[in-house]
């Protein structure tokens, strides 16, 4: 389970969140949805303990992000959208260190990512081969989505997990998704792929300038709210309403 | 899908008998720092001496004061080997460790899983030192070696050199954690990177002084004993580390050698306490703070002037090329902005501007015209060095973008490139210089000469281009085996500005500068234009 509670972050006068409460319980996919610039990443990197909160928590399971980092970083795995890895190392190489990281055994840890890479279907050669630097944008998608689960967490964050994959593996990875929820772990998943989100998420949370605009299930927002779809519900709480008419004036102007 | 044992493999703590976290850390950081970073095209990898070639030409350098065992005491001796090792391998530490304590990617790499501060604090030091200690025993090694057999030095110097040594580098690495670490504390991440290069521009000039001087002032009275010197040699660490070698092999009495053995001892226990007990516990918030830079973007106010400038009249003239002028702002907001380039270039260069001013305070010994000559020969160094960092970026997977435009040529990223470090370095750091030695030396002939060599300076910047298309921030860092190359081609530039100030020199001894300049000026065109027709037949892809 995720707790977050009156989170707030400042950068210099800037307010990137602020006073962000909400609750994710277990067997629960959550999307958390936001324009550029919402609050969406450093709301999750918070969480993670990758940026101190200017005021408020974080609690994963029970575990206070601030105060025991450790204790809570063990339950979580996270999945950054800057897809960042050591490039100098090989796949198998990066899998390993990260599984190290988490106590788990090389003896452990090499079936598990056999199963990650026969699940991505993953080229083995490639994964002990070649190095990270050398790989295509998917298959370090496909490292990096590994490398968040390999230890098994209780609480998934993710944040635009499926850039970069391509359909096939897309596919794959939002069912795994489903089936982790109905096996009981906490999912978060940030996105701007608004179809996927209704598809998969059993509740969202639409950011607007760092704060919570609205909250719950989506069909009951879009009823609340009287919209078709949540793209439309979307588009009309960020301001950005008549975005097709704007579209057409703007090709017609510049690029016809 | 994993998860068969049912429940959080994350809850449970480290299995018995697995690798520490430090140790899995330190074997992380080794790989990085020996592979260096690999470039994304697949292409093959640039030449570089890698580990074992830098140890070899530390080793071969090392040969230069091993010859002092068989003239000097041997505190001066001792003074000397540690003197070179802070120079080179503490220099080389303290620009290693502003690229690898604070990894703006690492964050989102790391930050994120079960690891506490402190371990990656002490992982990364610990990789650096033990790096270090590589490159300091390769420079001591002949030194070191040699002096065991040598009368008054004996075993005791064997074990005493290696002690001083290791604490000479563990030294070195904590007192530049703390200083970064506190740069961090008190002056944010934007002031930082600033505050970063000017300290290890400040930190490699010190050092060359130190050495420099030290030098001088063992070839004054050879340093018998402390007694001999002045008192305010007693603060600097080579002679605390030397001190201690001294008294270890019994040539120095401990009288005279507890001052600096103790200053010694203090000074790296009380650093290694601040950095690694003290300071170690908020490491993390070092890094976070990097990614909080990384989160917001910094205010536009102020940054209006390099469109500005790029668009005024004598710069438009100078960069026709519209290619040619954005390369120019790309590299100017780079040199000016970007945290990576400034701790690379600005501690590498500093010292070079400063050498040309410890020889011309030599000049009692030899003509002042022939220090000043060669004072100017590290000039191609300057450009050489400053062109090789300029190609090498933790963003250099941008360049794919150039690389798919349909330019016909890499020659105008190139040209843009060079002339905003001829404009921004390579100029105003030979004006600096050609002034200094001028207050220094008090004689006017540096003028005519510096004419000459700045006639060479634009020619020296067409070099790099020669082995295939440039593009500025087109290449992964190198990590360590960056030093051998560089080494490599300053030797080379060095070498040929050595034959153009000789001749230059030896010319005017004669009483026939000008038609010699002349006859240079002349060569230096025609090299010019030879080059960059050179370089228009250059294509595209060579180097891929």
């Amino acid at each position: 389970m995720l707790t977050v509670t009156r989170l707030s972050k400042t950068f210099g006068s800037q307010l990137a969140v602020d006073d962000l409460s909400f609750e994710v319980h277990p067997g629960t996919i959550y999307g958390l949805l936001g324009p550029n610039g919402a609050g969406k990443t450093t709301t999750l990197k918070m969480i993670t303990g990758m940026l101190l909160p200017t005021a408020g928590s974080a609690s994963i399971c029970g575990v206070d992000v601030g105060k025991d980092p450790l204790g809570a970083k063990r339950l979580l795995g996270f999945v950054p959208d800057s897809g960042a890895v050591y490039d100098s190392l090989t796949g198998e190489e990066f899998l390993l260190l990260i599984a190290s990281l988490y106590g788990i055994a090389e003896s452990e840890a090499r079936p598990r990512i056999r199963r990650f890479l026969d699940f991505f279907e993953l080229d083995e050669k490639t994964l002990t081969g070649k190095l990270l630097g050398s790989y295509s944008k998917g298959m370090r998608r496909k490292v990096v989505i590994t490398a968040a689960l390999l230890h098994n967490p209780r609480v998934v964050l993710l944040d635009e997990p499926l850039e970069g994959l391509d359909p096939n593996a897309a596919l794959g990875f939002k069912a795994l998704l489903e089936t982790l929820a109905k096996e009981g772990k906490t999912i978060v998943y940030s996105s701007h792929v608004l179809d996927v989100v209704e598809r998969m998420c059993h509740r969202i949370g639409i950011l607007v300038r760092g704060k919570l605009a609205v909250e719950g299930v989506p069909a009951e927002l879009q009823s609340q709210h009287g919209a078709a779809t949540l793209e439309q519900l979307f588009t009309r709480l960020t301001g950005l309403d008549g975005v097709q008419d704007r579209a057409a004036t703007f090709a017609r102007t510049n690029l016809a | 899908m994993s998860g068969a044992d049912g429940r959080a493999s994350g809850d449970r703590d480290q299995p018995a008998g697995s690798a520490s976290t430090e140790a899995i850390l330190r074997r992380l950081f080794w790989q990085l720092l020996l592979r260096g970073r690999v470039p994304t095209t697949g292409g093959k990898k640039p030449f570089s001496f890698g580990m074992k070639g830098t140890v070899a030409l530390y080793v071969l350098l090392g040969l230069f004061p091993a010859v002092g065992v068989a003239v000097l005491p041997p505190l001066a001796f001792a003074t000397s080997l540690h003197g070179l090792t802070l120079l080179f391998a503490s220099l080389s530490l303290a620009t290693a460790m502003g690229q690898m304590l604070f990894v703006r990617e690492e964050a989102e790499i790391l930050l994120h899983r079960p690891v506490l501060p402190q371990q990656l604090l002490r992982a990364k030091v610990a990789v650096l030192v033990a790096y270090a200690l590589i490159q300091a025993t390769a420079l001591n090694l002949i030194g070191w070696v040699a002096a065991t057999f040598v009368e008054g030095y004996g075993w005791r110097w064997f074990l005493a050199h290696a002690g001083s040594t290791v604490l000479l580098m563990v030294g070195s690495a904590a007192t530049t954690v703390v200083v970064y670490q506190l740069c961090l504390r008190w002056c944010g991440r934007e002031r930082l990177d600033n505050l970063l290069a000017t300290m290890q521009a400040v930190l490699s000039v010190s050092m060359v002084l130190g050495v420099h001087l030290g030098g001088r002032l063992m070839r004054s009275d050879m340093m018998e004993s402390l007694a001999a010197i002045d008192g305010w040699m007693v603060w600097l660490p080579p002679v605390w580390f030397g001190a201690l070698d001294a008294f270890v092999c019994g040539a120095l009495p401990f009288a005279e050698a507890a001052l600096p053995v103790g200053i010694g001892v203090g000074v790296t226990v009380l650093s290694c306490w601040l950095a690694f007990v003290v300071l170690a516990r908020s490491f993390d918030r070092g890094l976070m703070t990097l990614h909080e830079g990384g989160a917001h973007a910094g205010h536009a106010g102020g940054r209006r002037w390099l469109g500005d400038l790029s668009q005024s009249i004598p710069l438009r003239w100078w960069l026709r090329h519209p290619v040619e002028r954005h390369a120019f702002t790309l590299v100017t907001a780079y040199l000016w902005r970007d945290r990576e380039v400034k701790l690379k270039l600005l501690p590498s260069l500093a010292p070079v501007v400063v050498l040309p001013l410890l020889m011309v305070s030599d000049r009692d010994s030899f003509a002042a015209s022939m220090w000043i000559g060669l004072g100017l020969i590290y000039q191609p160094m300057v450009i050489l060095q400053a062109l090789e960092m300029l190609q090498r970026s933790e963003q250099f997977r941008a360049t794919e973008l150039v690389r798919a435009t349909p330019l016909p040529h890499w020659l105008p990223m190139f040209d843009g490139a060079r002339k905003a470090m001829l404009l921004w370095m390579v100029l105003p750091s030979f004006a600096l210089v050609l002034a200094l030695l001028h207050l220094v030396a008090g004689d006017t002939s540096i003028w005519h000469l510096g004419v000459v060599v700045a006639a060479s300076l634009p020619v020296y910047t067409l070099v790099p281009g020669c082995f295939g298309p440039w593009l500025p921030l087109s290449l992964p860092s190198q990590g360590a085996s960056e030093f051998g190359k560089g080494c490599l081609t300053a030797i080379l530039g060095v070498f040929w500005s050595l034959i153009l100030i000789g001749t230059l020199l030896f010319a005017d001894h004669l009483g026939w500068y000008w038609p010699v300049a002349g006859l240079w000026l002349l060569v230096l065109a025609v090299l010019y234009v030879a080059l960059r027709a050179h370089l228009r037949q250059v294509p595209w892809g060579l180097r891929d």
